[in-house]
């Protein structure tokens, strides 16, 4: 089909390879026919080129097939031959343009699919693994986990998308590895309970501290006493007008700093919460430290293997030889010794620092209370002013460096207390005191430093109310007040104070109301804020201590355990112990049972076995005999076969041929033991006679017939020749009677009988093959008949005699063949 | 004559028998011819008698010889299996 592919004619499509191939085969003679004919000559190879490079015209070549098969068989000369050849050779170099770049891009795209191929193997392999691991969950995922690093979290991401899925949880069991872990040593080497006890009698120490300083609700009440005492002697005094926002301003300065005292009078907050990171910090570095002891105690757990062998105890499951005792380690002692030095070197320069900044701003507060107490103190005197100013500007920054040096001392002393494990250095009560008392000292004289400013304010309100009031006034001088303005000053200063009675009275309810109500909110505040402390406090503690207890009872829980432990070991010891005692016990008994039976069971097997063997044998014997007899009896067969042969051989042979004496020996060869067979051979062989056979004796008779007829005349007595030639003529004129009745009435009339009927006779005797009848009858003859018959009534004698002895013989040996012969019921 | 050998059927001693006989009668004839010619060329002067007569003289011993053969049982000069089978005769060779 496809070497049909290059008809020029044949396709309808295709018009690139058309227009090629009619411009090639327009050179050669002979397009259309010639190149049909190229189908059947053209050689193979062409068609595999055509195969790479038209498989687009491979099927419009069946349109053409059609007429190409037409026309092949017309040409087939070498020139159709030519003339393909060379459209073929030129199909030859665009097929080559064609298969080179494909090639080229065959062998670039060789070494691409090798990659491919190695890349998708590679894929392939790791998530047949992964798949695999993940399926199995057991040894191989572990095995794998256990080698390759990140398998496990890709197995664990796998996990998480696939456990919902299947639904399986991931079970306790299978979390645990082989080997368990040695948790004796463990438990010797944690902290032991006196340790632990200390640390929790720390932090019992540390919240009792806290709780100390915690104010107890009477020194509250009392404070808030004080403020309020405070407040009403403030109102108690309020007299003076110019005095009474002052006064006003002082009360509002004394409540606060009462506030301030309430609130300094409670815990510092710093203070403690200092206190309480420094207790925290403790149980947090004593919590570590035995973590870190336990970890590097406990061997590490992943990587753990059954089967490792274990030391005191055969028994592998349980626990193993203890450790050493654990103990926090120690702590560094130099730096503990440096950090003390440091901090000791930096209390000096500190605390001195704090008393400068302490004693500015005393001074700076004293210098102002002078002010304040002054009434006649005037906003003029810039002198005391500015000093004022300047003691309050030495104070500030005395202060700023006391606050910059004490964090540094507040940096070290952390940095001490985590390395003394909590240890407190003893100045730094006193440096805490010292600081307090700056700070109050300082908002003191913060809050005083304004005092100019109010009074500046007041003076001028008043001035501006003055002017606005009585704006003619405002201008004059004091001695020259008129009596009008001083009455209408007065008048307004009466007012005024009137005024300003109402209003003090008012705020001095309203003060008294506010400031109950400051102080019942102070009071609330406070009481919730206790509260609030005492509860966090006391859950703290609580929880500190159920902490403890839990520790407390974890240990003891542990310690349990590994008595426990202890004690399922030895009582598994002792079981197992037992247990192969009893093992071993009843493994003798069943043991000596079982070769009882045993024995039982082989003598049992022995006997039949030899009541089998015995049997067989038996049957066997049986068998051979049989055999045996069989044998005799086949042979006896084949012997007897042999000697019916032989027997039929001779008693043909005494019919119709010879006798031979090897036929004799032969017989006797074959029964040399039968004697009855003996006896006939030997008559056999003693027979003398000549040999003679049936057809013999027939010829013979007809013979003797003849003559018997021709000298029938002629008897005992002295006969003539002329006798002879009447009973020869006789003989020419008597007819044979020629039929086969004389025989079928069996009464032959023995008084009746003449040569010639007697001739008849036997004539058809031996026509009927009755031989002993035809022998018998042919002694009747007499005379001359008789004479001339004798020899022949003797051989035919001799002849019977020895058929019957063969006859006797091959009888015998039927006898015997059929004493042979299988018996069938 | 030449004897056979072996022992004659009673069948064949006829046939034997008849041969000896014509022969023999031939013979005598013949002689007896031959000597009647004789005695009739030599004594009796060529006349036909003796030639007859010695003819006949031929055909009578023949015949006569011829007949006591045949009276006989046995071929002169032959042992016949009877004799034999009998067994009182013993085989004698005969001469003629």
């Amino acid at each position: 089909m496809l070497r049909a592919a290059h008809l020029p004619r044949a396709q309808p499509a295709a018009l690139n390879f058309l227009l090629v191939s009619k411009r090639w085969q327009q050179t050669p003679a002979s397009p259309g026919s010639g190149t049909t004919a190229s189908t059947k000559s053209t050689p193979g190879s062409h068609t595999t080129q055509y195969a790479t490079n038209n498989p687009a015209s491979a099927f419009k070549t069946q349109t053409a097939a059609s007429r190409p098969s037409f026309n092949a068989p017309i040409d087939r000369t070498s020139n159709s031959y030519k003339t393909t050849t060379s459209p073929t050779s030129t199909y030859v170099p665009p097929s080559s343009q064609r298969t080179n770049p494909s090639s080229g891009n065959k062998s670039g795209g060789g070494a691409g699919t090798l990659v491919k191929a190695i890349v998708y193997g590679v894929a392939l392999g790791v998530t047949g693994t992964l798949a695999y691991a993940e399926y199995e969950n057991d040894s191989f995922r572990r095995q794998l986990e256990s080698t390759i690093p990140y398998s496990a979290t890709i197995l664990g991401g796998i996990d998480q998308v696939i456990d919902p899925v299947l639904g399986r949880q991931k079970s306790i069991t299978k979390g645990i590895t082989d080997k368990v872990p040695d948790l004796a040593y463990v438990k010797e080497k944690l902290p032991g309970k006196d340790q632990v006890k200390k640390l929790g009698e720390q932090v019992k120490d540390a919240t009792n501290h806290v709780v100390e300083k915690f104010p107890d609700k009477n020194a509250l009440k009392k404070v808030g006493e004080q403020a309020k005492d405070a407040v009403n002697k403030v109102t108690g005094t309020l007299t003076d007008q110019s005095k009474a926002k002052g006064l006003v301003h002082q009360t509002t300065d004394q409540v606060k700093d009462a506030v301030n005292t309430v609130r300094e009078a409670l815990p510092d907050t710093k203070g403690l919460k200092k206190n309480l990171d420094h207790v925290k910090e403790q149980i947090q570095d004593a919590a570590h430290t035995v973590k870190e002891t336990v970890k590097e105690a406990v061997p590490a757990l992943p990587k753990g293997r059954s089967g490792d062998s274990s030391g005191k105890l055969t028994d592998p499951v349980f626990i193993e030889e203890a450790g050493e005792v654990a103990v926090p380690p120690p702590i560094p002692q130099d730096k503990y010794k440096k950090l003390e030095e440091e901090l000791s070197q930096l209390f000096a320069p500190l605390s001195t620092q704090i008393d400068e900044a302490l004693s500015a701003a005393r001074e700076h507060i004293s210098h102002m209370k002078t002010l304040i107490d002054n009434p006649h103190i005037s906003t003029s005197d810039h002198e005391t002013w500015k000093k004022a100013e300047h003691l309050q500007e030495q104070a500030k920054t005395s202060y700023e460096k006391a606050t910059d040096k004490l964090r540094e001392w507040k940096d070290k002393l952390i940095e001490y207390s985590t390395a003394t494990n909590g240890q407190i250095h003893p100045e730094e009560k006193k440096l805490d005191e010292k600081y307090q008392e700056l700070h109050k000292q300082y908002t003191t004289s913060t809050f005083v430093k304004n005092f100019r400013t109010y009074i500046d304010e007041a003076t001028k309100s008043f001035q501006k109310e003055i002017e606005t009031m009585f704006p003619s006034l405002a201008g004059k001088n004091p001695t020259q007040l008129t009596h009008e303005d001083l009455q209408a000053l007065l008048v307004h200063a009466h007012r005024r104070v009137v005024k300003l009675q109402n209003d003090m009275a008012r705020m001095r309810i309203n003060e008294s109301d506010s400031i109950k109500a400051g102080v019942e909110s102070a009071r609330s505040e406070i009481d919730r804020l206790v509260e609030e402390r005492v509860q966090t406090r006391v859950a703290k503690t609580t929880e500190q201590l159920t902490e403890e207890l839990k520790s407390y009872e974890k240990n003891l829980r542990q310690q349990f355990d590994e008595q426990l432990k202890y004690e399922i070991v030895l009582q598994h010891q002792a079981l197992t112990q037992y247990l192969a005692d009893v093992l071993s016990r009843q493994y003798q008994e069943w043991a000596r049972e079982y070769e009882k039976q045993l024995e039982n069971e082989s003598m049992k097997i022995n006997l039949n076995l030899q009541n089998q063997l015995r049997s067989t044998l038996d049957r066997l014997h049986a068998i051979e005999q049989a055999i045996e007899a069989n044998y005799d009896s086949q042979q006896r067969g084949r012997q007897a076969q042999q000697l019916w042969i032989q027997a039929q051989n001779i008693l043909n042979q005494i019919v119709h041929g010879t006798t031979t004496e090897n036929d004799l020996d032969v017989i006797s060869k074959i029964v040399p033991n039968e004697k009855f067979v003996h006896i006939l051979l030997n008559e056999l062989k003693a027979d003398d006679s000549p040999v003679t056979n049936e057809e013999m004796l027939r010829e013979r008779f007809a013979h003797v017939n003849k003559l018997c007829r021709r000298v029938a005349l002629i008897d005992d007595e002295h006969n003539s020749l002329w006798n002879y030639f009447l009973s020869y003529l006789q003989s020419l004129l008597i007819v044979r009677q020629r039929d086969d009745i004389i025989l079928t009435d069996d009464a032959i009339d023995l008084n009746r009988l003449s040569t010639f009927t007697i001739l008849n006779y036997v004539q058809s005797y031996l026509d009927h093959n009755q031989w002993y009848n035809a022998l018998r009858l042919m002694q009747l003859l007499s005379g001359e008949p008789r004479n001339v018959a004798q020899s022949w009534i003797a051989d035919t004698r001799n002849y019977l005699a020895k058929k019957q002895t063969s006859e006797l013989l091959e009888a015998y040996s039927n006898s015997i063949g059929l004493g042979t012969l299988p018996r069938t019921a | 004559m030449t004897t056979p050998t072996r022992p004659l059927a009673s069948e064949e001693i006829y046939g034997e028998k008849w041969n000896r006989c014509v022969t023999d009668t031939i013979v005598k004839t013949a002689s007896g011819l031959a000597l009647g010619i004789v005695f009739s060329a030599v004594l009796f002067r060529r006349r036909p008698w003796p030639v007859f007569l010695g003819t006949g003289i031929g055909l009578g011993m023949g015949y006569g010889n011829c007949q006591n053969e045949f009276r006989s049982p046995y071929v002169p000069g032959q042992v016949s299996k009877l004799a034999t089978l009998r067994g009182h005769l013993s085989p004698k060779p005969s001469s003629n």
